[in-house]
């Protein structure tokens, strides 16, 4: 297999889903920066031969030359490449019913938490969009996140699913790790918290720009 | 209407639940308009301070705990229990002055929780007098939830005083009695934190039960009072 080459851009969400789960999984990848703001570079057409919808994170050096699919594209996407490739292999759900739970959340975070990811793009970077709607459904996710982890406290548990980290965990942690960039608070999420620091002591654990890693 | 509005919040405050806090944590939190920064040591000691660095202005919650010391995320500077800064990183020989420090206030753990009060208010009775709690006996916690909807509202649902704690036994689906304990308070704009405990120790069955019937309640009292809004 060749080399793997992330296309990153460093403050980008998704692409922090895909570098986490590439360092704490142990597998090699190669950063190449994408220059989205202010260059627009995922608009050029050299990108998007790459990833035709324009869509980052995207991976390369992960698909079979024969099926003609030039990169991986989405961090969700990205995040079960990695697993299947990590030599790791408690990565990959053990359980069919884990397996479903990690795919629950994984969904979950590709789908509720996109208003948390926008709110917090418009907040840094500007942009249009309906503040009021994102972050009502961004309370609206944490709670239901909040809600499921209070339930694993009691029974135990300190991941979203399974005894141990997940990708769900990965998959989650960064829209409620980033969510102070646009300002949300999080001490209405104490048992998110405790969960988000558990995060930060996993091996392999790398930060970004709006995570501090001690804490 | 936002009872802590332009008022100073008086007495004992029930912030979260001390299981909410670990050793070497920081946590925010409000008492009316007053910001805290709740923080534990080594030895599960929990203080709290204003949540302002008087360096830069940044939240000290947004901090870390170094050697029982709690510690600014900017640029490191140190408050001790008392609120004096002892360690300036950026100039390390040199010994703070001593006016260069945070204002503190009182903290108690008590029935599982964290307590504060920013009235000023010094000395005169525990939490456990002022909520009525109940007395000796150990508690197990269960969680904290923000409702979205006012005092008010909730306590008429509980059908109890707002500012004392609330008792009550409720039947579970399975037919077991559980003995709750909810202690509430407002906070932000027309929002209201209950604090879930149970009586005595319980089993991991029934912590399940009280958290399902903490939703349900939770659903039940947004539904009575459709004001509260994230967007004000």
């Amino acid at each position: 297999m060749s080399d793997l080459i992330l296309l990153d851009d460093e403050l980008d969400e998704d692409c922090y889903r895909a570098r986490l789960a590439a360092s704490l999984m142990g597998v090699p990848v190669l950063l190449r920066a994408v220059d989205v703001i202010p260059g627009n570079e995922q608009d050029t057409l050299s990108f998007r031969a790459l990833s035709p919808s324009g869509h980052l994170p995207a991976l390369t050096g992960a698909t079979d030359p024969a099926d003609a699919l030039p990169a991986i594209c989405g961090a969700e996407a990205i995040l079960l490449t990695f697993a299947a490739l990590s030599a790791d292999k408690a990565w990959q759900p053990s359980t069919p019913m884990e397996t479903g739970a990690v795919a629950h959340w994984m969904t979950f975070a590709s789908r509720d938490l996109r208003p948390a990811m926008r709110l917090r793009r418009k907040a840094m970077f500007g942009g249009d969009g309906d503040d009021c709607a994102w972050l009502s459904a961004t309370h609206d996710a944490f709670r239901i996140m909040e809600d499921h982890m209070v339930l694993r406290r009691i029974s135990g548990h300190g991941w979203f699913a399974g005894e141990a980290p997940t990708l769900a965990d990965i998959a989650l942690f960064p829209s409620f790790a980033l969510c102070r960039d646009a300002g949300t608070e999080q001490d209405a999420y104490p048992t998110l918290r405790r969960w988000m620091r558990r995060v930060k002591t996993l091996p392999g654990f790398i930060a970004m720009p709006g995570i501090p890693d001690y804490g | 209407m936002q009872e802590t509005n332009g008022h100073r919040v008086g007495g004992w405050q029930p912030l979260m639940l001390a299981l909410d806090l670990p050793p070497l944590t920081v946590s925010g939190a409000q008492i009316g308009e007053q910001k805290l920064a709740v923080w534990r040591d080594s030895h599960g000691q929990v203080h709290a301070s204003d949540d302002r660095c008087p360096h830069r202005g940044m939240r000290l919650s947004l901090g870390f705990v170094r050697e029982d010391m709690l510690a600014c995320l900017y640029h490191g500077w140190r408050f001790d229990e008392s609120g004096h800064c002892r360690v300036i990183p950026a100039h390390p020989g040199v010994t703070p002055a001593s006016t260069i420090c945070v204002p503190v206030f009182p903290v108690a753990e008590c029935m599982g929780l964290i307590w504060s009060r920013a009235d000023g208010v010094a000395t005169g009775a525990g939490p456990e007098t002022e909520w009525r709690l109940p007395e000796g006996g150990s508690v197990t916690p269960v969680r904290t939830l923000t409702i979205k909807a006012s005092l008010k509202t909730v306590m008429a649902r509980l059908g109890a005083t707002a500012g004392q704690s609330v008792r009550m036994l409720v039947t579970t689906g399975s037919g077991a009695v559980l003995p709750l304990l909810i202690v509430a308070r407002p906070v932000g704009h027309d929002r209201t934190q209950c604090h879930l405990l149970l009586e005595g120790t319980v089993s991991q069955e029934d912590c399940e039960q009280a958290a399902f019937w903490a939703k349900d309640f939770r659903n039940t009292a947004e539904r009575c009072d459709t004001g509260a809004d994230y967007c004000v």
